[in-house]
């Protein structure tokens, strides 16, 4: 069955359309798509993997433009809890919000002061489509 | 450790046996039992591993869904680790990290669903939505009319909280949302929820409400299918220093879809909080407004190209706003008419400025991103990508900084005795020049081998960071290697990973990190048709 990780969402009504997650999203495939969004951050190619309603996708692509060191990337600790929040069928794909907490540090090379690390967990919210039969 | 594992691993399937015997039940998940060692040699100041030692960790996450009766279901959802490993989690021994129970009745006289634990609460964009612990019911009343459906839905739930050290009263939401979704009027809901959050640190307590009326409605106008919808909320109560405040915010939102096949889409959107604004909730900042427009043609032959436009005001009320304009231009697309797979290309171009209205604040953010990608046959791919990217403090001549990244790899899928083989040599080059300059280069290597029951995969990378002080050169390796073996539900897998990094001057520090773990996976029917 293809999948397909839309993008990093935002908060959006959904009512319509939603029912309880009946076939919930393998955790493995949720890991697997973090860690593919995750290792572009602070990469020019984070842009193509935040979803356009993601609330706060200027306010993130300024901050890391204007704040954050070009050469931070992001080492992944442990990845937690996967949690399939809500599913729901558009035409033949089955969309399902999946929640995914991560532990990860930022690590950079500051000249002079050698490797710094910032630690910190976040949820992250990701949009997972699947290809399903009607 | 191991005792306690085996004993929360027969609790778990216990409640899963303890189910009505007419159900029809499906039962999923996966235990994932890991050990973990962490060892660096040399100075551990630069570690990238903050701790040393052998670590060992249970992952187990189970989610069970059935019916008990038709029209009725239900849902649990268990995942949690059992751990003593800094890395997994801040707490060890058993930490529940995701609690959740779900029953679904359609055939009561009134339909309603009753949610306790983990959930993703969504009541509307300006005041609540998040993820909580809550507990939550939502009526659905039958309308009577068809395409047209009501519900009522309220919750308590507590936010930023883990199940461990629980305390609901650290960060509390109380709130009830009352709707109609109707096919030919649209969907429109009100709802109004109590924040009460304890203060900590550098924040006061606060004690707040938000009320707000949402509206959508989709129509059609000269073959454009439209879609607006907007929001008006007030604010009355503390923000987060205490200061008791009360404030409105809203946003309006069009988008659209046109032609038959649909090939443009577009969003127009305007936002504007007040200085008063401050629902703990929502994500919308306050004193601020923002107006977006972007959009999308998609072409035949997998053509794309995308525009976006953004312009947001901070501190609005005060005397020196902060305006940061944004513009980016996306295109992607097959390069050869006759070939569309053949040769793909994609540009992307963004423009960033950030401006007070005193000139205090004043940055420039440029940046070009291309890349091609040259398909030779199903089984080799050769990709180039390149960037620069601009920022520049307008306030401080010369101190702009320049970053540029050049990558080259090429793939190729081998065959090798019911192996599939996919081999990605390559080379980056990221330069990034400032007062100073600093160049960062090396190959990279990947190799991933697979078959039905088996998975490599081994990255090799190496860079050396030339900086302008001599003294401040670095060179680092980074080897990882995954490996998993699949029998039947049963996988096995070892991890490691390797980071050497060597100042020119200094001690090198050598960190390694090996693990190995164990997972089965589960996947059962439990009982007959209900």
């Amino acid at each position: 069955m293809p999948r397909r990780i839309a993008a990093l969402a935002a908060a959006a009504l959904l009512w319509a359309g939603v029912v309880q997650a009946q076939v919930p999203v393998d955790p493995t495939v949720a890991r697997q798509a973090v860690e593919r969004v995750l290792a572009a951050w602070n990469t020019p190619e984070l842009g193509h993997w935040l979803a356009t309603d993601f609330v706060g996708r200027d306010q993130l692509l300024a901050t890391l433009n204007f704040d954050v060191p070009p050469s931070a990337r992001l080492r992944i600790l442990a990845i937690g809890g996967v949690q399939t929040l809500q599913q729901e069928r558009r035409g033949n794909a089955l969309v399902s919000l999946v929640s995914v907490t991560v532990r990860a540090q930022a690590e950079w090379e500051q000249p002079g002061q050698g490797l710094q690390r910032r630690e910190g967990t976040a949820e992250y919210i990701l949009r997972i489509s699947r290809e399903a039969p009607r | 450790m191991q005792l306690r594992i085996a004993r929360a691993l027969l609790l778990l399937h216990g409640a899963g046996l303890a189910l009505p015997s007419a159900a029809a039940w499906e039962l999923t998940g996966s235990n994932t039992l890991r050990i973990e060692s962490y060892h660096v040699d040399g100075d551990k100041r630069y570690s990238p591993y903050a701790r040393e030692g052998t670590f060992v960790y249970n992952d187990i996450d189970l989610s069970l869904f059935g019916s008990s009766t038709p029209g009725q279901t239900w849902r649990f959802d268990f995942a949690g680790t059992l751990t003593d490993s800094p890395y997994r989690s801040v707490h060890s021994g058993l930490v529940p990290e995701v609690m959740r129970v779900s029953y679904d009745n359609a055939t009561a006289a009134v339909p309603f669903r009753v949610d306790l634990g983990d959930q993703n609460v969504q009541f509307s964009e300006l005041t609540l939505s998040r993820t909580l612990k809550a507990a939550r019911l939502t009526l659905r009343p039958d309308s009577g009319i068809d395409g047209r459906s009501y519900w009522a839905s309220a919750v308590v739930g507590s936010d930023g909280q883990q199940w461990r050290d629980f305390d609901p009263t650290a960060d509390l939401y109380h709130g009830f949302s009352l709707g109609l979704q109707d096919q030919r009027l649209g969907s429109y809901s009100l709802n109004v929820v109590h924040n009460s959050r304890e203060g900590s640190g550098s924040l006061a307590d606060a004690d707040q409400w938000t009320a707000s009326l949402t509206a959508q409605r989709g129509f059609d106008v000269a073959g454009q299918r439209l879609n607006l919808r907007g929001e008006l909320a007030y604010f009355h109560g503390d923000a987060s220093d205490g200061r008791s405040d009360s404030g409105l915010g809203y946003y309006l939102q069009l988008d659209g879809k046109s032609g038959q096949s649909r090939p443009l889409d577009y969003r127009l959107r305007y936002d504007r909080y007040s200085s008063g604004f401050h629902p703990h909730g929502s994500a919308a900042p306050a004193d601020s407004e923002a107006i977006l427009a972007e959009g999308g043609w998609r072409f035949r032959q997998d053509a794309q190209v995308r525009g976006r436009l953004q312009r947001s005001r901070t501190g609005i009320s005060t005397a020196d706003p902060v305006v940061t304009d944004s513009a980016g231009l996306s295109v992607i697309g097959p390069l050869l008419p006759g070939q569309p797979q053949k040769l793909v290309g994609q540009l992307d171009l963004s423009l960033q400025t950030r401006e007070s209205e005193s000139n205090h604040v004043d940055m420039l953010a440029k940046s070009v991103q291309g890349s091609i990608t040259v398909n030779h046959s199903p089984r080799h791919q050769s990709r180039l990508s390149g960037s620069m990217a601009t920022v520049d403090d307008l306030n401080h001549p010369g101190v702009e900084r320049v970053t540029r990244q050049f990558a080259v790899g090429h793939t190729a899928k081998l065959k090798v005795r019911g192996l599939d083989l996919t081999v990605t040599p390559g080379v980056s080059i990221t330069e990034i020049q400032t007062q100073d300059s600093e160049i960062t280069m090396g190959p990279t290597l990947a190799i991933s081998a697979s078959n039905e029951r088996q998975r490599l995969l081994l990255e090799v990378g190496q860079s050396e960071l030339n900086a302008t002080d001599p003294a401040d050169d670095v060179e680092q390796a980074r080897v990882s290697l995954k490996y998993e073996i699949r029998r039947g539900r049963h996988s096995f897998g070892v991890d490691l990973d390797r980071t050497l990094r060597e100042p020119s001057e200094g001690e090198d520090t050598d960190a390694w990190r090996a693990g190995m773990y164990w997972r089965y996976d589960l996947g059962k029917s439990l009982g007959g048709a209900g």
